[in-house]
């Protein structure tokens, strides 16, 4: 389980509760994006794995 | 049971077999694997036709949007200028009009020139340079077989990179890590090259060729040293983007694994060598002699004939392709086991965790323990959390009113999230200069005042659970490009302002759509007006109506047609005739109506545009008499929940806002269903009695409880796309389908053996049976689900929960 030591479970949403709605404007989307796209996987901002292949020459 | 094979979208092409440095870290001649050995030095023309059209007709059958082409070797720039002329155009030729191509190099960088990159630039073509930090770190094993340093040449690339006229081209650096060298020192030199990013990637080793400087598997230097740069890095408000600490990031905060050396997805990568050979990832160099051999080529096999090789097979499995080891550890969703390769043991194979699992396990939990921070640089807030207990609790089937208020206050900061998305992306669509883009803005500026002003008013509205519906629906028009129906919907953002204004006693003057001869206003009604004109066509853009909420009146304008009504009886939810201020066309606002009874309100949604989301169709709006009778059963079923199941009586009236009428169920069966982003809301036909009626919400609250709970955390590994066998469904579900329904049906269980207990008689024998009926399949489906090897370590627990409900 992952949990923040205090028994309590950490989850995947980002907390936006207090941001005002400029302010998460203002912001870069990063988070934003995270957080849709776990409502929705396929969104147009949902984080995408590009280039995953990696090595070095 | 193994999953139907991804995809492949990624392809490396092998255009030279050798090199022109002689590291001694390299893995394609220092490894096990030999085979370069005997391959053509260069690709031939032949093989690069049959190459790319066997991408383009791969591309072509599956429908893919884009494809990744990596030009690698060897040293790929020793093809020269006009061989990667030819490959290039080759491939672009091969794949115009089919899909997308996002072309790459991987090189060394000491040949790379101007008029290479010229020749990049003309095609596009982006280029990562591998770098081990500085002088001395990279001297260390990138030399010249006569001992040379490349040093200097790497650097003199890295500034033609860096100009202005090929800055575009430059993709980023590829360091291998070396532990003898200081990491700090090798990341502040490399930060010094203004890359776009950074991948660090670990030394290819095996539990047979253990790391470089490793004596024990417990040893952590690897981790130390990506730790030293993460701190480095995070403390300086991440600079770059460093692939490894992004994609853990992104893991842990519910996102993809930017990385195949990371997390759980599945591999869609193939190699073509210069022979034509298709191997699989080429690291597995590192495992064995003839590891990434597949005896396929691309003279004679597609790539779905490679996509469904064994070796590539294995690496599509997600959290089940995993040993039991790596499928229990807490960080499984982040680590995925790491790199393949770096699992290999002679012994075992590959179902093995990592020889780096030490390492990953500290950097992971390091990270995960920074995440706050690390998050913090940019939004100054944290991921929500929710109580063991009240986990637990959730798992086991129940969860109180204080269990389902965790749930809600996280679906707030989805929704926000969507609200923000849905303006972004619509803003970009719509473009500044559009009539539809004005009515945007003008609605976004009303709720950020109301934002500021009364922000209770705008979670309110917000709250409405088809406000997601609405929000996802927009999100895919966004990505599809279908203006007409994105206009459609964004106007649905002007009811949303008008609403939430009327709550806040704001002004707003906005522009809704009307849909369905009505003008609705979540959370409040609508305003059914008469036709007026022609009908949609689905192509044009629809009819509008001119919302001004100001100084207690709301007035509604459409075309020539003027009503204005009393704010305060839209908010107590009274009907009302409007008054026609001008105009022709008849109206009726008919207002949101509420079910009561002793400790919960549940508003009746039989009107909104985007309530018809579930499996069964949406009732038209229910008549007076429909809604009495609603009310009655209602109230008789809440008699029900509160007294014989009150630990489910709590939960709902804490989360259960809406209860969506459904036309009646085909030959009268009784039919209810949620959809997955309404929270909130049940759907439910009119059932002939109460009893039935309190199964039906206790059985489609559960689909939201968990629905909420999956928001939040990975149960499962997301990419498994296997289908399963319900005992209770002719057909087979994917894993969350079963989760659903064994998470719904575990309260079904429970219902009938309270019932069995609190009846006599005949109904006490049926009630017997089915939870007889009930607990069996339940307890099956338990079963099915742990043994899926699909669930994260959280998902175990969770459904180890359920079972101790289920067989307690």
């Amino acid at each position: 389980m992952r949990t923040d030591g205090t028994s309590r479970v950490s989850s995947a949403v980002v907390d936006v509760r207090d941001l005002s709605l400029t302010e998460m404007l203002t912001l870069k989307m990063e988070t934003i994006d995270q957080v849709v796209a776990r409502v929705l996987p396929d969104s147009p901002v949902a984080p995408v794995a590009v280039a995953a292949f990696n090595s070095a020459l | 049971m193994s999953r139907p094979p991804a995809l492949l979208s990624q392809f490396v092409l092998k255009i030279h077999s050798r090199c022109d440095l002689s590291c001694d870290h390299c893995y394609v001649y220092e490894s096990a694997d030999q085979s370069w050995h005997g391959r053509p030095l260069t690709m031939s023309d032949r093989v690069i036709e049959r190459t790319a059209q066997r991408i383009a007709e791969h591309a072509a059958e599956h429908r893919l949007e884009s494809v990744q082409v990596v030009l690698h070797g060897g040293e790929p720039l020793l093809v020269g200028r006009a061989g990667l002329r030819r490959i290039i155009t080759e491939l672009q030729s091969a794949l115009y009009g089919t899909c997308q191509l996002d072309l790459r190099i991987h090189t060394n960088g000491v040949t790379l020139d101007e008029e290479l990159c010229e020749l990049f630039a003309e095609h596009d073509v982006r280029v990562g340079i591998s770098i081990d930090g500085d002088r001395a770190a990279n001297d260390r094993h990138r030399r010249y077989a006569d001992g040379r340093s490349s040093y200097d040449r790497v650097i003199r690339a890295l500034g033609l990179l860096g100009t202005d006229r090929f800055r575009h081209l430059y993709s980023r650096l590829l360091c291998t890590i070396d532990v003898a060298n200081d990491p700090v020192v090798v990341y502040e030199s490399l930060l010094q090259l203004k890359p776009p990013r950074i991948d660090f990637l670990l030394p290819h080793a095996t539990w047979d060729n253990p790391p470089p400087g490793r004596t024990l598997a417990t040893d952590e230097r690897y981790a130390d040293w990506l730790i030293a740069i993460f701190e480095r890095w995070l403390g300086a408000g991440r600079p770059v983007q460093i692939r490894t600490f992004d994609s853990i990031i992104s893991t842990l905060t519910g996102g993809e694994s930017l990385t195949e050396a990371l997390g759980l997805g599945p591999a869609v990568l193939a190699v073509i060598e210069t022979d034509g050979s298709y191997e699989q990832v080429d690291s597995l160099k590192a495992a064995y002699d003839g590891a990434p051999a597949t005896g396929l080529n691309v003279f004679d096999h597609s790539l779905d004939v490679v996509g469904q090789h064994p070796g590539i097979a294995a690496r599509q499995q997600g959290l089940a392709g995993l040993c039991h080891t790596c499928q229990e550890c807490p960080v499984v969703t982040s680590c995925g086991g790491g790199l393949y390769t770096h699992r290999y043991r002679a012994e075992t194979g590959f179902r093995n965790p990592s020889v780096y699992c030490a390492d990953l396990l500290k950097l992971i939990t390091h990270i995960s323990s920074r995440l706050p921070q690390a998050t913090a640089g940019r939004t100054g807030t944290a991921t929500h959390v929710v109580s063991e207990d009240t986990f637990r609790a959730l798992a086991s089937g129940f969860g109180d009113a204080a269990a389902v208020s965790q749930l809600i206050e996280a679906q707030r900061s989805l929704r926000r999230s969507l609200l923000g998305a849905v303006y972004q992306g619509a803003s970009t669509a719509l473009g500044a200069s559009d009539a539809a883009g004005a009515a945007l803005r003008a609605a976004w500026a009303v709720l950020t005042t109301i934002d500021g002003e009364s922000p209770e008013a705008l979670d309110t509205v917000l709250a409405h659970p088809y406000f997601r519906v609405w929000a996802v629906r927009c999100l895919e028009q966004v990505k599809s490009a279908r203006r007409p129906g994105l206009v459609c919907d964004l106007g649905r953002l002007g009811a949303i302002a008008a609403a939430a204004a009327m709550r806040a006693t704001v002004k707003a003057d906005v522009t809704i759509s009307v849909v369905d001869a009505a003008v609705h206003l979540p959370t409040l009604g609508r305003m059914a007006i008469g036709p007026g004109g022609a009908e949609r066509d689905g192509a044009s853009e629809p009819e509008t109506a001119s919302v001004v909420v100001a100084d207690g009146t709301l007035a509604i304008r459409v075309k020539d047609s003027h009503w204005n009504l009393a704010v305060s009886d839209l908010l107590a939810n009274r009907p009302h005739h409007a008054a026609v201020a001008a105009g022709s066309r008849p109206a009726e606002w008919q207002p949101m109506r509420v079910l009561r009874a002793p400790g919960i309100d549940i508003a009746v949604e039989d009107t909104d545009p985007y309530r018809d989301c579930h499996q069964w169709r949406a009732a038209p709006r229910l008549t007076d008499s429909e809604f009495a009778q609603w009310q009655r059963r209602f109230e008789e079923a809440w008699d029900e929940i509160s007294y014989f199941h009150p630990l489910y009586a709590s939960a709902l009236a804490a989360g259960l806002s809406v209860l969506m009428p459904l036309s009646a169920g085909p030959d009268g069966r009784d039919v209810s269903a949620t959809a997955r982003h309404a929270f909130g809301a049940v759907a439910v036909a009119l059932p002939v009695d109460p009893v039935t009626l309190a199964l039906l919400l206790i059985h489609e609250f559960q689909h939201v409880k968990l629905g909420a709970v999956l928001d939040l955390y990975d149960l499962y590994d997301p990419t498994d796309g296997r289908l399963f066998r319900a005992p209770w469904r002719d057909d087979l579900r994917p894993l969350e389908g079963l989760l659903q329904g064994t998470y719904a049906h575990l309260a079904v269980t429970d219902f009938w053996r309270v019932r069995q207990e609190v009846t006599t008689g005949a109904a006490a024998e049926a009630a017997g049976k089915r939870f007889a009926y009930w607990r069996d399949h339940t307890r099956d489906a338990i079963e099915t689900l742990a043994s899926s090897g699909s669930l994260t370590p959280l998902g175990a627990l969770f459904v180890d929960e359920m079972r101790h409900s289920a067989c307690p």
